[in-house]
């Protein structure tokens, strides 16, 4: 990049301001100007990055996709590394977004590749934990673990709040139960589960516990697996988090199926059978088979 | 009773079963997939037994083949067991032979049992 113009960089630190203050369209309009001031002075570049700048705040406004082809153009023309690592970052969003996994993972892997160029170390810290998480919906595991254990390593205080490591914790947890480490998943399920009841954050709760039940079970712990899924059970009603409650009811019809308690799997998979109307066949199902090993919890 | 007995189909067959009977209904994996609401290289991944699937898209797949959940792993249904049958076979097959024997004997003793009161 060339030189900024002060105007530019007077409106950049405006917007940045602005948008750290939850001032969204004001933001906007100041990340515009700057960009407009870019490209006024002919520099490239510059502009590159003052649009990277506004898709930060585009995303916040869940206006982003109108955005993705110039984020593609940008990431095959810029040379800086940091405007790069944006528009790789943000076309990931965008894909994510649409629900497009599969190609959101892609640009993905891309800005996790550009982060270790920049010499930002919030981008590295960012790129292994949104790779991360689009790789664990994809349900590659393995790379989903190397991820999250890298992005554990960045997360310092001051770039991720104690609920963000914890969530990040449970993550890689869940890979790891996925990959066979099933104790050493539990252990980092725990810790996420001890961080997030010390903040109080309890609507964070339901999943770790349900990752918990998840992860007693494969430790074939079954006593352990109904006590953790009654609690995400009955935080997932609490804070409406459906699929939460469908995988926790299959998982604890499993833990009663595996403990030989008729009754009580009988009670969940009614519960769950409630879920899917159409399905009338699905208790006789899963009284037959044990599907919670073809099941991505978190996709 | 210390558990039921239950089938845990690895990921790799249920794949396998998913492209059986997508090849059955001449579905393509593009056509599957969006009657499913997945990616073509995520269903892909499935019938190789690379990809979990939520457990709405499980459902929506067994919908989409309009099977039966019972019939999706049809062995069962093809060997004309019951469930409670094959569960009852794959617990013998696993027991010692004397175990197996005792457990013959008292067969035939409930039924010859079942033939005196029926006489």
């Amino acid at each position: 990049m060339t030189g900024a113009t002060d105007r530019y960089l007077r409106l950049t630190r405006l917007a940045q301001r602005a948008f750290s203050h939850g001032r969204l369209e004001r933001a906007l309009a100041l990340f515009t100007a700057a960009e407009d001031e870019a490209k006024r002075a002919g520099d490239r570049e510059l502009s590159d990055r003052a649009f990277c700048n506004r898709c930060v705040v585009l995303l916040e406004l869940d206006r982003l996709d109108g955005a993705v082809s110039e984020l593609k153009s940008v990431l095959m023309r810029v040379r800086d590394p940091f405007t790069a690592w944006m528009a790789a970052y943000y076309t990931a969003q965008v894909y994510k977004a649409d629900g497009n996994i599969n190609r959101a993972l892609a640009y993905a892997r891309r800005a996790t590749e550009l982060a270790r160029a920049c010499p930002e170390p919030r981008a590295m810290a960012a790129s292994a934990n949104e790779h991360g998480t689009l790789a664990l919906l994809d349900s590659h595991f393995a790379e989903a673990g190397e991820q999250f254990e890298l992005a554990l390593t960045l997360a310092g205080e001051d770039h991720v709040d104690a609920i963000g490591r914890a969530i990040i914790r449970d993550n890689l947890g869940y890979c790891m139960m996925c990959t066979g480490r099933s104790e050493q998943g539990m252990t980092l399920c725990r810790d996420a589960a001890a961080a997030i009841e010390t903040v109080g954050a309890r609507q964070y709760l339901a999943e770790v516990y349900q990752d918990l039940c998840y992860g007693s079970l494969q430790c074939g712990d079954f006593d352990e697996a109904r006590t953790w899924g009654e609690q995400a059970l009955k935080l997932a009603h609490q804070f409406k988090h459906p699929t939460v409650a469908r995988n926790t009811l299959m998982l604890l019809a499993d833990a009663a199926m595996d403990a030989g308690d008729e009754e009580a799997s009988e009670h969940y998979l009614q519960s769950l059978a409630e879920h899917y109307p159409d399905f009338r066949g699905m208790k006789s199902f899963l009284r037959a088979f044990n599907v919670r090993e073809v099941i991505n919890l978190k996709a | 009773m210390k558990g039921l007995n239950r089938s845990l189909p690895p990921t790799a067959s249920v794949g396998q079963r998913v492209r059986q009977y997508r090849q059955e209904r001449n579905l393509t994996q593009t056509e599957l997939a969006r009657q499913i609401g997945i990616q073509q290289s995520d269903l892909s991944r499935m019938e190789k037994g690379e990809y979990r699937v939520s457990l709405d898209v499980l459902f929506r797949l067994l919908q989409a083949f309009e099977m039966s959940l019972g019939q999706f792993f049809g062995d069962l249904v093809q060997q004309g067991l019951t469930l409670q049958e094959s569960n009852l076979l794959e617990s013998f097959r696993i027991l010692p032979r004397a175990e197996q024997d005792e457990v013959v004997e008292f067969v035939e003793f409930k039924r010859n049992r079942q033939r005196e009161r029926g006489q």
